[in-house]
């Protein structure tokens, strides 16, 4: 086979075959989803008031809420110094679910993104020997654009390309 | 340069991540329309790419008389950053969660 001709056919191989392999893995589950299960030494009654309750939720996620804590209603969820992002309650099923939906990562609004871009949290209990199992599961990470990944590593700040220039002087030194 | 630094240096850059979506947008892209519209010289340009190029996050094939360029695990190293970052906030959350509900 002439070289020339072996060359456009490997080209076109790998212009047709490479980005199928990437937008494949892309749909991967590592990819779209987090899952963490935990084991809390409390009855799940007690267990459920840091999920049931704004007292209990500010108990360990944020330090102030402001909305009705009810399933169907939008949260600001409160950190402090101007930090804030909002939240759509779900779910809201005592003492199992509690499930919302959010811009992760993010201070701001829902209205921030377009509602495609929404990731769903659900924490999921469930009473065990000597304790509840709490299961946390956030899906649709591949609803989120890559400038928003790259936004949220801080790759596309000025504030990086100071660090990259500092790195660089350093480094050629 | 280490692994982690080829990819901050290549991604720190606002032409390069243009460059990254565009590519990502559009799959196997030709360099005259890859760099179109850019604020920067095509020879800026070419040195951008080749950024990229180096890190392994594109790769180019000359096809007829045009470069072709796309996209090779780019897409993939920062969208699993941004998965080890919110994992990692979720991390943080539950050992939180747990102080909270055990006192």
């Amino acid at each position: 086979m002439p070289f020339k001709v072996g060359y456009a056919l490997y080209a076109t191989l790998m212009l047709h075959l490479v980005p199928y392999q990437i937008y494949n893995d892309r749909g991967g589950c590592s990819m779209t989803a987090i899952e963490r299960t935990i084991t809390l030494k409390v009855p799940i009654e007690k267990a459920w008031r840091c999920f049931g309750t704004p007292e209990g939720f500010n108990g360990w996620f944020t330090r102030t809420l402001d909305g009705k804590w009810a399933a169907g209603e939008q949260v600001v969820l409160g950190w402090g110094g101007g930090t804030q992002c909002e939240i759509r309650i779900v779910e809201l099923d005592e003492p199992n679910v509690f499930s919302y939906q959010w811009h992760p990562g993010e201070s701001g609004m829902l209205s921030l993104y377009p509602e495609s871009q929404l990731t769903t949290v659900r924490f999921e209990l469930r009473s065990i020997e000597g304790g509840t199992e709490v299961r946390l599961k956030e899906w649709d990470f591949d609803n989120i654009p890559d400038e928003r990944r790259a936004k949220a590593l801080g790759l596309n700040t000025e504030g990086w390309d100071e660090e990259l220039e500092n790195f660089r002087v350093h480094a050629e030194s | 340069m280490s692994e982690a630094w080829k990819v901050f240096f290549a991604l720190g850059d606002p032409h390069r991540l243009e460059m990254m979506k565009r590519l990502a947008r559009r799959g196997p892209t030709a360099l005259t329309k890859l760099f179109e519209g850019l604020p920067v010289s095509r020879q800026a340009s070419t040195k951008h790419l080749e950024v990229l190029v180096a890190a392994g996050f594109v790769t180019t094939v000359k096809q007829g008389r045009e470069r072709i360029a796309w996209l090779d695990k780019g897409n993939l190293l920062l969208a699993k950053m941004y998965m080890e970052q919110m994992e990692g906030e979720w991390d943080d959350r539950l050992a939180r969660l747990r102080m909270a509900a055990e006192e």
